[in-house]
């Protein structure tokens, strides 16, 4: 074999590239803190890569709207409750002046409670959460319930996803709670209720008891079911933020390099290339004839 | 005295043609890093004995290390290298298509697009919500149009490197028959006759690079180079190469797609269609890079957008918009519906009714009255888990995409180094037999000036031995 110059200067050209492309690789690694950064890093990791990202963005958006649904269930629970409460104080009033024992100007002040109470029925029924009106089904940007007190959403359900292809209902029925589709209209039956104590009218007070009663039945009816929705919704997040934490902490042992590892692969790299520009120089400066000229 | 003159005669003979053997090893010093410089050799013989000569030494002529193993071999490996560098090089970039950077890829744009269709789900008739739905689905098409836009850029370019190749073919095979006919008709065993033929290989190894060929050396020193069952040159006719596009799939109209074609003009002044025997060189590269592996990855996109989009609009149609209507199409494509593979990608748009007018997005079931609750919306969003065409996921598809073309770089940049390694090995051949060693060369040098030195005292001694007779007489 016939070692000309320019065979040492072709090894060692060849040798010295293939260390500094290990070397950038590495280096690329570590900078980026990431083993795959492209498909052709190790093209079934990235479509797992790929894939689970997807999954992760999947189940991320599904904890989000479990847990913005179960946010405005507990609002509307709370709003149910308190109009609940409001029934139950505009019940106290009927069966207070259906009593002949008190006067026309008490009825008159019962009257104007009973009116303010109307007033915050309907503030509570037009309550706003994040997802819009709470009580008005489907239609939530629309108040439920209008200048004339008639209610105008409808009875539809929201429904959300809880686990791949489950759905279930994430809004309650403002409709049968705050109008006639429940049994019984809470802002008429509120209306002559005032009507009622304004004309003295005591029979009438009395025979309105058992509808206050029905309202007040048809509201907590809604709250319940707000409230089952609301233990469906969370224990749906629970165990959805499991399945996110875990696919999030196998996607990052996959995805990123293992500093510590990659550093050691970076050092005996590097002492490799240094070795090879070691004979390099040996080789280059190897004694030649030309030399004793 | 004619013996004293025959010595004479004969140290010139030494002088001549030991400075002679000394320009020769200067020329190999001065040529060792010239890029297909053969080492040469001056061939010193006996001069015969004549009434004038007294024996002596001639320079018969000037040998250049040449072994044909070797530089068939380094030609091969050159055409092998040449189509792995350019196929590593297209699939190259091809792979940034698919990786654009963190949060831009298509993967990416799926997400946001069934996520906006979520947001909807939980807010039907919200007005806002309704145009974040547009604009990531203006932003999903965008991706696709964007991604085969760079597709079809990248295949466009590699034609005009094909191109460009193939002009730098026709200049070289021009190059080398002008070559041809000074080796013919240059002195053999001359230095300049060893130049022409360093240059002529040279160039015969770059044309090697470009297109795969066969050398045949003929008596005459000439060469015939055959590629693809063509003589490209031979007996000063060179017929040149061309490229041009005819269509990919011939028997099918509507295929806009292309391919390349090569021809080589024969004899006869008729174009010869090659492009199938083309198997090495950079022409070969780019051809499998530019009408296999892209049009691969281009008819996946097309593919996934087709059946993307057409899941899409069935499942919208199935609902209602915020008035109760049966809503549009939400992809379409410029000529209508959306247009079927190939050039699905490239084509596909997002419905400008829709997007003038975002009520008409169908959210809701067809069964309840506007605006009719979210089943459309999540049946919608519901599409990232379903399987397109019962080939994947939206996801899996993409996914599938960039492995797949993942796999192709992988397997390019392997086949690179293979060659890279294999034609340093050969280039390594070719310098053990015909390259310049300095030792060698310094060796000879001195070898050479010697005898150089010794003829000078032969010629110094018979002109003494001349100048006493002389004083004698």
């Amino acid at each position: 074999m016939r070692v000309t110059e320019n065979v040492r200067f072709l090894y060692s050209a060849r040798v010295l590239a293939e260390g500094a492309e290990s070397m950038l690789r590495l280096s690329t690694q570590i900078a980026s803190g990431q083993k795959v950064t492209k498909p052709s890093d190790a093209p079934s990791v990235y479509a797992s890569i790929v894939q689970r990202s997807d999954f992760i963005s999947r189940l991320g958006a599904r904890r989000d709207t479990l847990d913005r649904s179960a946010s405005d269930l507990r609002l509307a629970e709370g709003s149910l409750a308190s109009a609940a409460d409001l029934l139950v104080r505009a019940r106290e009033i009927a069966v207070q002046f259906a009593d002949p024992a008190n006067g026309q100007p008490e009825r008159d002040a019962a009257a104007k409670e009973v009116a303010a109470l109307r007033q915050q029925l309907v503030a509570i029924a037009n309550t706003k959460g994040q997802r819009g009106y709470l009580f008005s089904g489907t239609q939530t940007s629309t108040a439920p319930i209008d200048a004339t007190g008639a209610f105008v959403g409808d009875d539809l359900p929201l429904n959300v996803e809880y686990a791949d292809g489950q759905y279930t209902r994430a809004n309650v029925d403002g409709k049968y709670a705050f109008s006639a589709a429940g049994g019984t209209d809470p802002f008429a039956l509120l209306a002559q209720l005032e009507t009622d104590l304004t004309g003295g009218n005591l029979a009438a007070i009395r025979t309105s008891l058992a509808p206050l009663e029905a309202v007040h039945q048809q509201v907590t009816l809604v709250r319940t079911d707000a409230g089952v929705a609301i233990n469906r919704l969370e224990s749906s997040s629970g165990l959805t933020s499991t399945a996110l934490s875990h696919s999030e902490k196998l996607q990052a042992d996959e995805k990123q390099g293992d500093i510590a590892e990659l550093a050691t692969k970076l050092s005996l790299a590097q002492a490799a290339y240094e070795r090879s520009i070691t004979v390099t120089r040996q080789v280059l400066n190897v004694a030649s004839i030309v030399d004793k000229f | 005295m004619s013996n004293l003159l025959g010595v004479l005669s004969t140290a010139q003979s030494g002088l001549l043609a030991n400075s002679a053997a000394i320009a020769v090893a200067g020329e190999n010093i001065t040529g060792a890093n010239t890029p297909g410089f053969s080492r040469r050799t001056a061939q010193l013989e006996n001069r015969s004995l004549s009434a004038s000569t007294a024996g002596g030494v001639t320079v018969a002529g000037v040998t250049r290390a040449f072994d044909q193993f070797s530089t068939r071999a380094l030609i091969s490996e050159q055409s092998l290298w040449g189509a792995a560098d350019a196929r590593a090089s297209a699939m190259n970039r091809a792979e940034g298509v698919l990786q654009p950077g963190d949060g831009f890829g298509l993967d990416d744009r799926f997400g946001e697009f069934f996520q906006s269709w979520q947001e909807l789900a939980n807010k039907p008739d919200d007005l806002a919500l309704r145009r974040d739905v547009i604009v990531k689905s203006q932003a999903l098409v965008q991706t696709f149009n964007s991604m085969s836009h760079d597709v079809e850029a990248i295949r466009s370019s590699l034609y005009s490197e094909a191109q460009t190749v193939v002009d730098e073919v026709n200049v070289r095979l021009e190059k080398i028959n002008v070559l041809n006919n000074k080796v013919v008709s240059t002195s053999k065993e001359t230095s300049g006759r060893a130049e022409i033929m360093d240059e002529r290989d040279r160039l015969i190894r770059e044309v090697s690079e470009r297109i795969s060929i066969n050398v045949v050396e003929h008596g005459n020193g000439s060469v015939a180079l055959l590629s693809s069952g063509v003589a490209l040159l031979d007996a000063g006719v060179v017929r040149s190469l061309a490229v041009s596009l005819q269509p990919y799939d011939a028997s099918t109209p509507a295929d806009p797609r292309t391919a390349l074609k090569f021809e080589a003009t024969l004899p006869n002044g008729t174009p010869r269609d090659i492009t199938t025997r083309v198997t090495g060189g950079r022409l070969a590269g780019l051809r499998e890079a530019r009408d296999s592996d892209l049009i691969d990855l281009a008819a996946d996109l097309d593919a996934l957008a087709y059946d993307f989009a057409t899941e899409a609009n069935t499942r919208h149609a199935a609902g209602v918009d915020l008035d109760g209507n049966v809503p549009p199409d939400l992809f379409v494509g410029g000529l209508g519906p959306i247009p079927a593979p190939p050039g699905t990608a490239a084509g596909l748009l997002f419905n400008v009714a829709i997007d003038a007018d975002r009520r008409l997005l169908g959210a809701a079931s067809a069964l309840n009255p506007p605006p009719g609750g979210n089943e459309i919306a999540l049946s919608l969003a519901a599409i990232q888990q379903a399987s397109l065409a019962a080939q994947g996921t939206p996801a899996e598809r993409v996914a599938q995409i960039a492995a797949k073309t993942g796999n192709k770089v992988v397997s390019a940049e392997s086949e690179l180094r293979l060659r890279e390694s294999t034609r340093s090995h050969a280039e390594q051949m070719r310098e053990e037999s015909s390259g310049v060693s300095l030792d060698e060369e310094m060796i000879n040098l001195t070898k050479f000036q010697r005898a150089f030195q010794a003829s000078t005292r032969v010629l110094q001694v018979a002109d003494q031995l001349l100048q006493e007779l002389v004083e004698k007489l």
